[in-house]
């Protein structure tokens, strides 16, 4: 009598309402208490990990709280991410002599060692192979190692690879703190600035949740190795060529209330980023980077949205010099739509040198297809839109006043309307078709009217 | 093909001789460079200095990574660069200006022999002396090539650079040489060199040439670099027509070598 089966779910949606299925009829209220909870399945995860997860079952008073508990349970054991399934039965304790309201809990549970993949993905104008590989539960505490190789063929640039090596643990078995560090190697051309960089670094990283929103501190160090991209390279990017070392630490908060992120109805994103470069190291600059977006639904499947992104940063050190490699671009398909990638600022010969700081602000309002095809269905991936961008670059300059800084960034903005469609692609990436009219444009701006496309991952 | 066409616009847009901010870049004479990057922008100044021609000496740390061959010095004449003597000499002559036109055309595949033995010879005898004998490496090359490098890069970029240097000397079969026969090497070319001068002040008579410039720029670096191995400069020391031809060309362009 009375056993659960609380199946897997497709998706990890429904775990807050479980729906479990019941044979027979059983009195939820009926008083009930755990005697004991069995995990079964384990081969390497460490007993004091789980423990603190499946403890709670044991204040339940009742068949229903028993039920409510376990669901809770199970959700915690799989955020764990170590577990390719779990499941529930809860039968009556079959010790002797126990009480009729005694009951066992048993997870049955099976490990996830590893994880991989190889995909293949078109971008802009590239197209990026990568081969992950993950080891789950290293050391039976949810540890995870993971390494990742990604190779991008472009019509442009020949070598553009990068190879990363990460470990995460999670501290005391929470998986919202964890310690990350971590490895990388990558080979970047950038044709649009006319350089291409080697680096090679090693990253600490610390996350944890607030009531504001989840933190990450991190530390970078890295080697970069920059060099003119071709022997006609301008001497602007040439001179900038050389070695670097960075040391910088930054501190990154986001907090995100939507309920898609590509392509959301409702809720609000706050990003920001501080980096403070010159632990050691001759690279020295400080760094503010923050991006809001604010989405709402005003009438039926008709959503407006605001967003806004604006940094600056300020060189310190003997020099003031910030390189070309950790500047700020303005213009593109997600960005400041009407212009090219890294389109507006300063350039020379047409390669991009980047700026000291920028704003944007976009609107758009978001409707579905025309006439709404597949609605519910296919027709979710897609919406057309209506927006308008605004953007500038610059440089706050500290021996200013406020007043003045702000009126040389708002001079000579750029300004573009235009309409398009868009196409959520997984939960990560999406892709815009937009027919573009830019009204306002300065001298040297690299300007794309009429058509224009572009995937993307960040996007404003 | 793209260079092709470069050199092709570089002739075309040719209408200003020698512009009057042409720029030379090297890295810090005092503080940064070695031997062999010492020795080869010595023999461009020099050459530039016997051609008559103005430039702005540009010291930057990274000289070297912003050079479009990778190697010291390079020229920037208005948006043109070129690196290393003989491209520089090529582009000079491309110019209008050239210090061997006097030269019928034996006497000017003498001197490019004369040149090549050079490269060939006393170029890498200094790589070697400069990367592989010890003393040298760990006492002057590796602090000087990675000053003004942050820590731990200023210990990587040296050793990289070493063994760059020593893949391109065993590429020509000189890694496996001791020391003597190093020497030994520098020997014949310095009786080479030696024998062609003669009495005469220049290689090819009373006016230098580029031959002149390169072998200037080599030996006098040599002998007046203090090391802790010095037995390639008392080698040329021991040539006394190559010690007297330093001095007289040092003595005519002493404004710039003496910086």
């Amino acid at each position: 009598m009375g056993t659960v089966h609380a199946k897997e779910i497709e998706g990890s949606t429904d775990m807050d309402n479980p729906a479990p299925r019941t044979r027979g009829s059983i009195d939820f209220k009926r008083p009930a208490k755990v005697q004991r909870v069995l995990i079964e399945g384990l081969e390497r995860t460490k007993e004091d990990l789980l423990i603190p997860k499946v403890q709670d079952t044991f204040t339940a008073e009742n068949f229903e709280q028993v039920v409510k508990k376990c669901v809770e349970s199970k959700a915690q054991l799989q955020e764990l991410g170590i577990f390719k399934t779990v499941q529930i039965t809860v039968d009556t304790c079959k010790v002797p002599g126990a009480s009729e309201t005694a009951y066992d809990v048993k997870f049955l549970v099976e490990e996830k060692r590893f994880e991989g993949g190889i995909h293949t993905s078109a971008g802009n104008n590239d197209v990026e192979s990568s081969l992950t590989l993950g080891l789950n539960n290293l050391f039976g505490r949810a540890e995870k190692l993971t390494a990742k190789y990604a190779h991008t063929r472009n019509f442009r640039s020949k070598k553009n690879n990068q190879a990363h090596i990460q470990f995460t643990k999670p501290l005391n078995g929470n998986p919202d703190v964890r310690l990350i560090v971590g490895g990388y190697n990558t080979n970047t051309d950038v044709p649009l600035s006319g350089y291409k960089e080697a680096s090679k670094g090693i990253l600490t990283a610390f996350t944890f949740p607030s009531t504001l929103g989840s933190h990450i501190v991190q530390w970078d160090g890295v080697w970069r190795d920059l060099r003119a991209l071709t022997r006609t390279t301008p001497f602007p990017i040439r001179e900038q060529a050389g070695h670097t070392l960075k040391s910088s630490v930054h501190h990154t908060l986001t907090a995100d209330t939507r309920d898609d992120k590509i392509l959301p109805h409702t809720g609000y994103l706050l990003k920001a980023v501080q980096e403070y470069a010159g632990l050691g190291g001759n690279v020295e600059f400080v760094k503010l980077n923050s991006e809001f977006q604010v989405n709402r639904e005003i009438l039926p499947h008709i959503v407006v949205q605001l967003s806004t992104a604006c940094g600056t940063m300020w060189g310190l050190g003997r020099d003031k010099r910030v390189t070309v490699n950790d500047k700020f671009f303005l213009g593109g398909p997600l960005s400041l739509r009407g212009f090219q990638d890294r389109g507006v600022g300063p350039q020379v010969e047409g390669n991009a040198l980047g700026a000291d700081a920028y704003w944007l602000c976009a609107a758009h309002v978001y409707t579905p297809l025309p006439f709404k095809p597949g609605l519910g269905g296919f027709g979710n991936f897609f919406r057309s839109h209506a927006f308008v961008n605004i953007g500038n670059v610059g440089a706050l300059e500290l021996d200013k006043s406020v007043k003045e800084n702000i009126e040389q960034l708002s001079e000579e903005f750029r300004l573009a309307y235009g309409v398009g469609v868009v196409l959520k692609l997984g939960n990560i990436a999406r892709m815009e078709l937009n027919y573009v009219v830019p009204v306002r444009v300065f001298n040297g701006d690299c300007v794309n009217p009429g058509i224009q496309f572009g995937v993307g991952v960040t996007f404003l | 093909m793209s260079s092709l066409v470069a050199e092709a616009i570089q002739t075309e847009l040719a209408i200003e001789r020698w512009p009057d901010d042409v720029q030379f870049f090297q890295q810090y004479q005092v503080e940064q460079i070695t031997l062999p990057d010492q020795a080869a922008c010595l023999s461009v100044k020099t050459f530039l200095h016997m051609c008559g021609l103005n430039y702005r000496e540009e010291l930057r740390i990274n000289a070297e990574e912003m050079s479009p061959s990778g190697k010291v010095p390079f020229l920037k004449v208005g948006p043109f660069l070129t690196s290393e003597f003989e491209p520089i000499v090529a582009f000079v002559n491309q110019r209008g200006f050239s210090i061997s036109e006097q030269l019928d055309d034996a006497q000017r595949s003498e001197m490019k022999a004369y040149m090549a033995m050079v490269d060939n010879i006393l170029v890498h005898a200094e790589l070697y002396l400069s990367w592989v004998i010890p003393d040298v490496v760990n006492e002057v090359t590796i602090p000087r090539y990675g000053v003004g490098q942050p820590q731990p890069l200023s210990w990587i970029l040296p050793r990289l650079k070493k063994r760059d240097v020593q893949t391109r000397l065993s590429s020509i079969g000189w890694s496996k040489k001791t020391f003597d026969e190093v020497c030994e090497e520098v020997v014949t070319c310095c009786q080479a060199l030696s024998d062609r001068l003669g009495t005469n002040s220049y290689f090819f008579g009373e006016r230098p040439t580029e031959l002149d410039a390169l072998v200037f720029g080599h030996l006098f670096t040599i002998i007046t670099t203090e090391l802790p191995e010095m037995r390639i400069a008392n080698i040329i020391r021991k040539f006394e027509t190559l010690t007297t031809f330093c001095s007289n060309v040092d003595k005519l362009y002493r404004d710039f070598s003496a910086d």
